[in-house]
């Protein structure tokens, strides 16, 4: 499913696209990360004010927000604020990271999914901890570039672990018509879109060179009889 | 009513948030022998009470920086014997200072939004961080960063602008100690970016331009440590020149309004100067209402279509500020009586005629238009006090008729250095 340019989903939530928005000593509210087609349409502002978590405490619960937006359509958000602390860059967890005016630094992570999805938090919750372990990637650059105009780094979608929708697949396999144009779709642990191709999955490959022994086999029969 | 757009232009922690909460915390309250005070919504009242609280208590972090555009409104209500008046309204929007300074932000429709107000606003103010400014003045690298980067979205603002603009420096009380006003004002005058707006703007009708050293917390609160953190000092919180641009406000859209009306029409204008003559003396006693409103509605029937179409064509924004051509001819008049009382106040030399003055408006408030003059006789006070104690204030003061500042001799870029 390639997001659209309304965004509109046919109502499946099987992609969801990390993010996580925050700030630095001088630069003020920005995305750390975003979907990657958001970025390379300039749209990923929107996930700063959108993930707004108001009045909730932080660390927040995780929650849910919908969203209508001009150039996506409706995106579900999931997530969640917590302390951004040193931890994120190196240091200790207990030392909260303070902004040039002395003010604490929060970090908004979670999942934007294209269309309406409520109640989708439940199934998804469960993939913040690795949100978080790709924002812990990418929130040292971000803490020490002083570049106004940097983009966020790039982010690719995740599927929804558990039952997929295509019997015979294999959890957190890419089936051709899920996988949108030009994108790779990382394990169920999710990573950033680095350029480089993965390993496929050992199962795969010993299905692989089974199904060639067994073809193999079958030739050599075919060709004896022949013979005979 | 009058219906203003007022905007804090600022980077993130110059402290719009804050300086809008405190003033808003210094005028919900009648001070002193003041007859107006401010009045908002009970969303709008308990956010700024929550943040004002939340920067004032000790205990507390300072507010979290804002991230989402709102916008909020306040009333002025003047108090008389004849009952309350809300003759004016301000706009206000809150935003990030991301705005400002972020380019990607600008792609954003929210943010987009956010500039288009500013640059419609019928009134500037620009916030000048004072740590930044502190940080300049002892040749430390942010500073250099606060010069370069941080004031120059909104330098850049304010020149795509026509309407009043001021400078406010925020967190005075870090800098009240160790230097004066005049350093800061021969800091920013050296800034060719900074002296070369100033310069452009003489030329424009808005009116003089101040620098306004504001504190949001007051002397002792709060002071930077070497890490360059804020730490609250335990002193309890007390604003101060907080009032003194809003103070500023009406003075300046009204020397806006009758310098634009000047280039729209002075043919027009003339007229109705003629029509006030005949209606008013000079200390507005109460035999002369009557005749001012008789002067009011001829002069809405014979003028106002006529202005109106001449607004509308030369100066849209303008005309955007009254809704109707009741409203425009209310508006026109009282900008006219406004210049009128400028001008015999200063011949009268002022302060002495202001008691009389404001005892006479107060007596005879009766409507929307004289409940605005008694405001504005008020703001005038408050504009009198800081400018004998700031007289180095003044950036810029082009000479206006009706200004006041014919008999002023500072503030020229003549004594820049």
């Amino acid at each position: 499913m390639k997001p659209t340019a309304t965004g509109a989903a046919t109502g499946e939530d099987g992609h969801a696209w990390p993010f996580a928005v925050s700030r630095t000593k001088h630069k003020d509210w920005r995305p750390v990360m975003a979907p990657g087609h958001m970025i390379a349409q300039g749209g990923e502002y929107l996930l700063v004010h959108a993930s707004d978590p108001g009045d909730l405490p932080s660390p927040s619960p995780v929650f849910e927000r919908v969203v209508t937006t001009k150039r996506y359509g409706d995106l579900t958000l999931v997530a969640r604020s917590l302390p951004a602390t040193a931890d994120l860059i190196g240091g200790s967890p207990k030392e909260q990271l303070l902004d040039g005016a002395g003010r604490p630094i929060q970090l908004i992570e979670g999942l934007v999914l294209h269309g309406r999805h409520r109640d989708c938090s439940s199934r998804w919750q469960d993939q913040l901890p690795s949100v978080h372990t790709i924002a812990q990637q990418v929130f040292p650059e971000f803490w020490r570039s002083e570049d106004e105009a940097a983009p966020p780094a790039p982010s690719q979608p995740l599927t929804q672990p558990g039952p997929t929708a295509h019997p015979g697949s294999e959890p957190g396999q890419i089936t051709d018509d899920e996988v949108p144009a030009g994108s790779t779709i990382p394990a169920a642990t999710g990573r950033l879109n680095t350029g480089g191709s993965g390993k496929p999955p050992a199962r795969c490959v010993l299905m692989e060179v089974i199904a060639t022994v067994v073809g193999m086999a079958i030739l050599h029969v075919l060709i004896r009889m022949v013979r005979r | 009513m009058t219906n203003i757009n007022v905007h804090a232009l600022g980077p993130s922690g110059s402290g719009k948030t804050v300086f809008m909460a405190a003033m808003y915390r210094q005028l919900r309250i009648k001070r002193g022998n003041a007859d107006f005070y401010l009045k908002t919504d009970h969303a709008t009242a308990v956010h700024m009470n929550s943040v004002f609280n939340a920067v004032a208590n000790p205990q507390e972090e300072w507010p979290a920086s804002t991230r989402v555009p709102s916008e909020w409104a306040w009333g002025l209500t003047v108090t008389t014997p004849s009952g309350d008046f809300e003759p004016l309204k301000v706009k206000h929007v809150d935003y990030p200072g991301a705005v400002l300074t972020a380019p990607r932000a600008a792609e954003d429709e929210r943010f987009q939004k956010v500039i288009g107000q500013l640059k419609s606003a019928h009134a500037l103010l620009v916030l000048l961080d004072g740590a930044g400014v502190l940080a300049c003045l002892r040749g430390e690298p942010q500073g250099r960063r606060f010069l370069d980067f941080e004031l120059s979205g909104s330098l850049e603002l304010v020149q795509q602008t026509r309407c009043p603009v001021h400078f406010a420096v925020t967190k005075w009380d870090l800098l009240e100690d160790d230097h004066s006003l005049q350093e800061v004002r021969d800091l920013l005058l050296g800034d060719d970016n900074f002296r070369d707006l100033i310069q452009g703007r003489f030329e424009t009708p808005a009116g003089p331009i101040r620098l306004i050293p504001v504190s949001s917390v007051g002397n002792g609160f709060a002071a930077i440590q070497p890490n360059g953190q804020m730490e609250k000092l335990g002193q309890p919180a007390r604003p101060y020149n907080v009032e003194v641009p809003f103070a500023y406000l009406l003075h300046d859209h009204i020397t806006h309004v009758h310098a634009e009306l000047q280039n729209a029409d002075q043919g027009l204008l003339n007229r109705v100067q003629r029509h006030l003559r005949i209606a008013e003396t000079s200390d507005l006693t109460g035999r002369n209402t009557g005749r001012l409103v008789l002067a009011r509605e001829l002069t809405r029937r014979a003028l106002a279509s006529r202005l109106a179409k001449s607004l509308k064509g030369k100066n849209p924004v303008l005309m955007a500020l009254f809704s109707n051509e009741n409203e425009l001819t209310d508006g026109l008049f009282f900008v006219m009586q406004e210049i009128s009382r400028r001008a015999t106040a200063l011949a009268e030399k002022r302060r002495t005629a202001e008691a009389a003055t404001i005892a006479s408006l107060r007596a005879n408030v009766h409507d929307q238009i004289s409940a605005l003059q008694l405001a504005e006789t008020q703001f005038d006070q408050i504009r009198a006090r800081f400018e004998q104690q700031y007289p180095e204030s003044l950036l810029a003061g082009p000479q206006m008729a009706g200004s006041g500042w014919e008999d002023t001799d500072q503030g020229l870029l003549a004594d820049a250095p």
